[in-house]
């Protein structure tokens, strides 16, 4: 489409980021079951923001952040295709969101028993960092 | 209470039985399908089975439990159907016991068992309260407030529905806007009154669900129906497991919206084999092949009386006082542009609470529409343009809610709006049928149709992809 993204939009895509940053800074059972009910609202934005080179980064930071919400409330089958098409649509410049994407990807690959996947997506996760070893260490830990 | 007065009389004859019929095990009634649920969720703890005498133990279980009530209402009523039924003394060992004459204790005995009947109807009326409450918990909140012309398209859906034998795979079929949402709707909570079904499970695909559509459907069902499978469990797994429940049981499930032929036939396969006791009710625009084996249910646009109802109805909600009172042949104009669409129908009518009708009408035929989506187009531009910036700039975000929708409180939290812009805003918007009312009296949701979202995407947004 060759029409601009409208900026009204954009701008409360954003606010609504951030609203959702904020409401899971603090992921303990209590906020997770509090939060729970409102997951197709969560899964909504994720999924709008992923597609915007503009709201991308927030989006991932989001996207990382709500982790222990989508293992704990068991939402694994909707995420793990979130997570994949975040990486797809991962503007050139984002190696440090890649490698920890890559991780979560791994890792609901594995909760789902998608054992090879997961050791493939591990795999490429290692080789797309092999220059910065460290950054793998450490964000493998 | 008469018929239900003989049932139990029969269950209490058959007490000594070791089998029986579906009266005299009173299958009919919940509080005896709940004591045999419960009993085979225990069998492999206490070495039980689902076999006749089981049966009869549980019907069993349900009279003397409720003979035991009687005792505290009435003791010689008790201690008389004990002695009859559960001993199997005569009428006259009976009446001796009591120290009745034997017409005196023929008596007392079909009083004391119009009393249990009463004690197990005001039981079953509260398991079947709480049983409904349940069922119903498990459905969206209802989309409408009053069904205008598809009363007897709900009759024959619920009628479907409830046929013993077929089918078992029903498709609600019918263009955009037509309201097969709400006619599923309808037509469930009707069939659900009858508590023919064990579970209900109401599933809404999503515009921006993965490509596997079938696959995610199968998944979401195991999710909620069989919690013990473990993540390991293969497809095959799974579908196994999916099989074994609905066969155990009847469920009614309910796919709504299922908009893609991508992997329909497939999905269809499946379900027909999962069906029988179980039943699948489809939503879809799609009329589904003749190959596959499903009932397509198709639902057309609205006569013109019930449209014309529609207009007024819908008009009176939102104080349009001159449509509200107008005469069918007044009405007859948005028919004949519309066809008949509900929706196009509901927003015309919000568009003539800021714009003379006759404009909106004649704008629209000027336009020569010729399909469906070009009219919902040119409507909703007309709609927009009408209006205020505020109710513009709250629309334009609730692409941003998901199908749940959102709350006034967070809308204004996520998008720093005050309390009465949020209220004006959802005002006009409710009022222009361009937001939907969701949730329920106490947590007010709001959310916006499919072809709403449609339109603000990709004429207003300009959402470059949309997943």
């Amino acid at each position: 489409m060759d029409s601009e993204l409208s900026p009204r939009f954009l701008k409360a895509l954003q606010a609504t980021l951030h609203y959702w940053l904020a409401q899971t800074a603090v992921l303990d059972d209590a906020a997770i079951h509090q939060l729970n009910p409102e997951f197709p609202n969560l899964l909504r934005v994720v999924k709008t923001g992923i597609m915007l080179p503009e709201t991308w980064r927030e989006t991932a930071d989001l996207i990382l952040q709500v982790f222990f919400w989508i293992e704990g409330a068991n939402h694994i089958g909707q995420w793990q295709p979130v997570v994949a098409k975040c990486l797809h649509h991962m503007p050139t410049n984002e190696s440090d969101h890649h490698f920890r994407l890559l991780k979560q990807l791994g890792q609901l690959q594995r909760l789902h028993w998608e054992l090879e996947t997961a050791v493939n997506t591990l795999y490429a996760r290692l080789i797309r960092n092999r220059k910065t070893i460290t950054g793998t260490l450490r964000h493998y830990r | 209470m008469k018929q239900l007065q003989t049932a139990v009389h029969a269950a209490l004859k058959a007490w000594q039985t070791l089998d029986g019929t579906p009266t005299d095990l009173l299958e009919h009634l919940l509080i005896v399908q709940h004591e045999r649920a419960n009993a085979v969720a225990n069998a492999v703890a206490n070495s039980v089975s689902n076999s006749p005498t089981t049966r009869r133990l549980m019907t069993n279980r349900v009279l003397h439990q409720g003979i035991e009530r009687l005792q505290k209402q009435d003791p010689v009523a008790a201690q008389l159907l004990s002695s009859r039924f559960m001993d199997g003394d005569t009428m006259l060992m009976a009446a001796h016991r009591l120290q009745l004459s034997e017409d005196q204790a023929k008596r007392r005995q079909r009083e004391a068992i119009r009393q249990l009947t009463q004690i197990l109807w005001e039981q079953e009326t509260a398991v079947r309260q709480a049983r409904l409450q349940q069922l119903h918990s498990q459905l969206p909140p209802a989309g409408y407030h009053q069904l205008f012309g598809t009363q007897e398209k709900v009759a024959e859906l619920v009628q479907i529905l409830r046929n013993p034998n077929a089918p078992w795979v029903i498709a609600v079929v019918g263009i955009g806007g037509i309201g097969k949402t709400s006619l599923a709707d309808a037509a469930v909570r009707a069939a659900i009154a009858h508590f023919d079904y064990a579970q209900l499970v109401w599933l809404r695909v999503l515009p921006d669900q993965p490509q596997d559509v079938a696959n995610g459907i199968l998944a979401e069902l195991a999710a909620q129906l069989c919690p013990d499978l473990p993540p390991s469990a293969t497809a095959v797994q799974r579908d196994h497991q999916l099989r074994t429940t609905f066969k155990a049981a009847p469920h009614l499930v309910v796919i709504d919206n299922l908009e893609t032929a991508v992997g329909m036939e497939q999905l269809l396969q499946k379900l027909n084999d999962f069906a029988h006791p179980s039943q699948f009710l489809l939503t879809t625009r799609v009329r589904l092949p003749a190959t596959t084996t499903a009932y397509n249910f198709l639902l057309h646009e609205l006569p013109p009386k019930a449209a014309a109802d529609l207009v007024r109805h819908q008009a009176q909600n939102i104080g349009v006082q001159e449509l509200a009172s107008a005469t069918d042949a007044d009405i007859h104009p948005i028919f004949a542009v519309t066809g008949g669409n509900p929706l196009a129908i509901k927003l015309i009518v919000g568009l003539a609470a800021v714009l003379p009708l006759p404009t909106i009408l004649a704008d629209l035929k000027a336009a020569q529409l010729t399909e469906i989506e070009q009219m919902y187009r040119h409507i909703y531009w007309q709609a927009w343009h009408s209006l205020s910036p505020k109710a513009q700039a709250l629309l334009e975000m609730m692409p941003l809610a998901g199908d749940i929708g959102l709350k006034p409180e967070q809308m204004q939290t996520m998008w720093q709006l005050d309390q009465p812009t949020v209220l004006a805003a959802t005002t006009e918007l409710v009022n222009r049928s361009l937001l939907e009312v969701r949730g329920t009296i106490w947590e007010r949701r709001y959310g916006i149709h499919r072809l709403t979202e449609a339109f603000l995407q990709s004429e207003i947004i300009h959402l470059p992809e949309v997943w």
